[in-house]
């Protein structure tokens, strides 16, 4: 067999060799424009290693590009004019061979033209738009061709993290968690995808004025000041919806949990005003005001064991209280209640609770181009800088925010949103279709610099700042990630039963973990005390008694009153100090057979 | 104050006798030498160890995981990164990437040819390097066919080494028959041999060595400093040494143990610091030296090796609950209940353990009251008052 044929793949594995790759590669190209072979099958040819790869599996992924022959477009004046008219569909396009699918292998084989502009007889394709080049996401970030990838991907990465209005029946619905951002507003600076999708229809941003300047170190390492009057005027405000679900269910024993107003008999009750804003039916009256913890649907169960008959053939009954209750640190409105039951007849109650969140410190903040930030400081309005005109940003970002990142489409986005806003009319910033002349002569025109800069005066002092400041409304997300669901603190709480330490997590109320590597820092650093704090006295620090004859947990008789060691009759006791993990240790130990025999000293 | 070690005594003696000091200058110089040196000396009580664990460890997450393999290149590829540091730390037998640099004495070799043919000779040739064996075992014969294209690689003497495989082969099978053909010798067993007699001695023949020194894979030359050096692929510290052409002084090898076994234990120690230093600083990392040396005194205190593993020095502590906290916590507790041991509670993680402050740091001081001088205070405090 000759060394100089090719190897042919078939989705992946050898089928078998063929003298003249080239060729194949072209009749299974002309083929597929014929229709004779499937449009999502790619054929490539790998000059290097002298392979041809042929794929029709799944999971690849194509783009549609359009066929050019001998130099000319075959998507010809003609039929694009049918095309508008609607009498050639995208299909039709395909099947007769003018666009074709190409993925990333056959791609390789490919010259592509960006424009009709650009074509020579050896290019092979022409892209239908700049812009198809990127996801539909990303084509929806203006100037996103001036950005680097990393932040490209950044950009496009927050438009799933961003509050905005999530579903036209949101009122309608009870989702468990839901944020709705409370005046949206369009993009000046827009895109043909945005426009094509009718994303702009539903918007899920606000324009923000932001300048690029520091104030105060405040928002040093990508933090972002807001303006408190902005912050007033319902920049960045969202609700935030909680829905809470509770069902009468049915136990064995024939009884069922039920919902109601807990009274004095119930187990567990909680005091009378702890359940004032629940209706007669047990459920919170619609638009009353949740406290942090309160309660939201009054409910209680049957008990866990079934009592006898007393003498009497009264069943005393004791139910007990399984109220469901607000989460820690959200608290708000009840915004909508639903009653309903399933096919098997239970009850079920779900209660949305509707909490305002208002922009503060630790929200966190996004343009389109990835400068994402949280929030450093609320400035008071009459504080922060302004314009000969009297104009206060909302925002004020960092200037080192931008170099490093090398987000030239966020300047650029503010300057085009600069001359939106004086235009009154929404420019275009479609990623390689965009008229920049158009923006700067409209900046001109309004008496504005070209640069976007503008003078600033100190909002404290009113004293003119040195170097004039780059202003301009760019569009900013909020994001989900809020800090009031976030926050987490504790002094004491609730224990693990097993170890005595604290629990962890943040519903819990537990504590936040000091871990192998914080206690080793505190050695590395000698303070043993501390440690000793972190590790012992907050933790599960434990007095206990122990003999000191024969070394064993001495027996501490609390009813008695009497100390006294379980194995030598007349043993001396003493108080100790350790943890209780020791002491579960020790326990452990005497389960494996080993007598650990304290040996008790004075400790000075 | 701390009186000054020798060695620095002897550098400032040195000095001031370059620069010609009156005495009391000299006794100046070595007051503010024996103030910064106790100035600089760790404080009392500081958990060494740990500072060193860290200063290692950290940087440790900084350096790659991969190992650069350098497909047909020349130059020998040596393990590097984070599993070069483990290998050393855990005090591994065998290397993963044993390597030598083999200095020359000088002008030993006058051209570069004889050179050449000195780095060749050098790799380790086994029968199977340079041949195969061909197995007919219906006429119970074997024939070796030699490879002439790795004969020339390895610049060997076809004729000769036919020989030496005909004679290596004939010591040891005194009783087989042999018949040399065009590329190779046929070996003809007897008719009643079993088949796997024929197959276990062809496996012992493909080892037999014929040229070099054993576990030399590959000799690279290299310049250093205007200087041809052998870089090897594989490591024999001992049978290099004994080639008068190496100069003995400088030769060196990657593999700690081997160095432990050919020069004992202080250059182990100091090959340890070296090999770890080279790895850190390959990657742009700086450790100070004094957290190396620990760890490699800790390594090689008791006159071996030891890796930081529970079958190292990590298995050797005297605390049963420090054993027992690190690997195998069972094992170690029931051992030392066995044998009946005391935990004394002079390390860390045994008092943390047990809840009671570390013996590190500000646990390690205490106060403790002098009554004699107290009682002195007590009297001038009173005759104060008096007054
Ligand atoms: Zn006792």
């Amino acid at each position: 067999m000759s060394i100089n044929k090719s190897k042919v793949y078939i989705n992946g594995s050898l089928v078998g060799f063929h003298n003249n790759p080239s060729k194949l590669k072209q009749d299974v190209l002309k083929k597929r424009r014929k229709g004779e072979v499937d449009d999502q099958v790619n054929v490539a040819f790998n000059q290097e290693t002298n392979e041809v790869y042929i794929s029709t599996d799944s999971g690849r992924v194509q783009r549609p590009l359009i066929i050019l022959e001998n130099g000319k477009s075959k998507l010809t004046a003609d039929i694009l004019k049918d095309v508008k008219e609607e009498k050639i569909t995208w299909d039709d396009l395909i099947k007769d061979g003018i666009i074709e699918y190409l993925d990333s292998e056959e791609e390789e084989n490919a010259l592509v033209a960006l424009n009709e502009k650009e074509i020579t007889p050896d290019h092979t394709h022409l892209e239908i738009s700049g812009t198809a080049i990127f996801s539909v996401i990303s084509s929806m970030i203006p100037f996103i061709n001036h950005n680097m990838a990393g932040k490209a991907i950044h950009g496009a990465k927050v438009f799933k993290q961003g509050v905005g209005i999530p579903s036209a029946n949101y009122r309608n619905r009870f989702d468990t968690e839901m944020h709705v951002l409370y005046y949206p507003q369009r993009t000046l600076v827009t895109t043909r995808t945005e426009q094509l999708i009718q994303a702009h229809r539903r918007p899920m941003s606000q324009n923000a004025v932001v300048a690029i300047m520091p104030f105060k170190g405040f928002n040093m390492t990508d933090a972002i000041i807001i303006n408190k009057g902005s912050v007033e005027r319902a920049v960045g405000r969202s609700s935030y919806y909680r829905t809470y679900s509770a069902q009468e269910n049915r136990y064995p024993s024939g009884q069922s949990d039920e919902f109601i107003v807990p009274d004095e008999k119930i187990v567990g009750f909680r005091g009378e005003d702890f359940y004032k804003n629940l209706g007669m039916d047990g459920i919170t009256n619609v638009e009353s005001f949740v406290e942090e913890g309160g309660v939201v649907i009054g409910m209680s169960s049957p008990p866990r064991f079934v009592e006898e008959i007393s003498e009497y053939g009264v069943v005393s009954e004791e139910r007990r209280e399984a109220s469901v209750t607000a989460r820690k640190h959200l608290k708000g409105y009840v915004d909508k209640v639903m009653l309903s039951q399933n096919i098997g007849g239970t009850k079920i109650c779900k209660v949305k609770i509707r909490t305002e969140l208002i922009p503060q410190t630790g929200d966190k903040f996004c343009s389109n181009h990835g400068q994402k930030g949280v929030i450093g400081a609320v400035i008071n309005e009459e504080d922060m800088p302004f314009t000969s005109s009297g104009m206060k940003p909302d925002f004020l970002l960092n200037p080192h925010s931008i170099p490093s990142r090398m987000t030239v489409g966020h300047l650029l986005e503010t300057i085009a949103g600069k001359a939106a806003s004086l235009k009154a009319e929404i420019i275009d910033g479609t990623p390689f279709y965009i008229d920049k002349e158009n923006i700067l002569e409209t900046l001109k025109e309004f008496g504005f610099r070209e640069d976007g800069k503008e003078t600033f005066y100190d909002g404290a002092t009113g004293e003119k700042i040195e170097m004039p400041i780059f202003v301009g409304p760019v569009s900013f997300k909020r994001l989900y990630h809020v800090v009031t669901n976030k926050i987490q603190s504790r002094d004491t709480g609730s224990i693990q039963l097993l170890t005595r330490q604290p629990t962890e997590g943040k519903e819990k109320g537990g504590g936040l973990r000091f871990g192998e590597m914080e206690g080793d820092a505190l050695i590395a650093h000698g303070s043993a005390m501390l440690l000793h704090e972190k590790l012992i006295d907050s933790a599960d620090e434990l007095e206990i008694y122990v003999c000191s004859d024969c070394g064993m947990v001495a027996i501490d008789d609390k009813i008695r009153n009497r100390k006294y060691c379980p194995t030598c009759p007349n043993g001396n006791i003493e108080k100790i100090k350790i943890s209780y993990g020791f002491k579960l240790l020790l326990d452990e130990l005497k389960a494996l057979g080993v007598y650990p025999k304290l040996e008790i000293g004075d400790k000075i | 104050m701390r009186e000054l070690p020798k060695n620095i005594l002897e550098r400032i003696e040195n000095y001031s006798n370059k620069k010609s000091f009156s005495d009391a200058k000299k006794k100046r110089l070595i007051d503010i030498v024996t103030k910064r040196y106790n100035e600089s000396l760790v404080t009392p009580g500081d958990a060494i160890g740990l500072i060193a664990a860290q200063s290692i460890g950290e940087p440790g997450t900084q350096l790659t995981l991969r190992t650069k393999h350098y497909a047909g290149s020349l130059e020998v590829s040596v393990g590097q990164g984070i599993q070069r540091v483990i290998e050393i730390v855990d005090g591994r037998l065998s290397s993963k990437y044993p390597s030598m640099k083999i200095y020359l004495k000088k002008d030993v070799f006058a051209t570069e040819k004889k050179l050449n043919k000195f780095a060749k000779s050098l790799i380790d040739i086994k029968v199977s390097t340079i041949g195969d064996f061909q197995e007919d075992f219906e006429n119970r014969t074997v024939s070796f066919i030699l490879n002439h294209d790795k004969l020339d690689e390895l610049d060997l003497d076809k004729e000769e080494t036919m020989t030496l495989i005909y004679d290596k082969i004939n010591d040891t099978y005194v009783s087989k028959r042999f018949t040399p053909n065009k590329n190779g010798i046929n070996f003809t067993f007897d008719k009643t041999t079993p088949l796997f007699n024929i197959r276990k001695a062809l496996l012992k023949w493909n080892k037999i060595p014929l040229f070099g020194v054993k576990n030399l894979e590959l000799t690279v030359i290299t310049e250093e400093a205007g200087e041809k050096v052998i870089s090897t692929k594989g490591s024999n510290l001992s049978e290099v040494l004994k080639i008068p052409e190496v100069d003995t002084d400088r030769t060196y090898t990657n593999d700690i143990l081997e160095i432990n076994k050919v020069f004992g234990i202080e250059a182990a120690r100091a090959s340890i610091i070296k090999e770890l230093k080279f790895t850190f600083e390959s990657n742009g990392i700086e450790i100070n030296q004094r957290h190396l040396s620990i760890l490699a005194d800790l390594m090689c205190f008791n006159g071996k090796v030891k890796g930081v593993v529970r079958t190292g020095i990590t298995g050797e502590k005297t605390s049963p609950f420090a054993r027992a906290s690190f690997e195998e916590t069972v094992k170690h507790i029931l051992s030392a209940a066995f044998d009946g041991e005391r935990e004394n509670f002079k390390g860390i993680i045994e008092n943390l353990i047990v809840g009671q402050p570390i013996l590190a740091g500000t646990g390690r001081v205490k106060l403790t009251l002098d009554p004699k001088n107290l009682k002195k205070m007590i009297k001038k405090q009173e005759g104060l008052e008096e007054n």
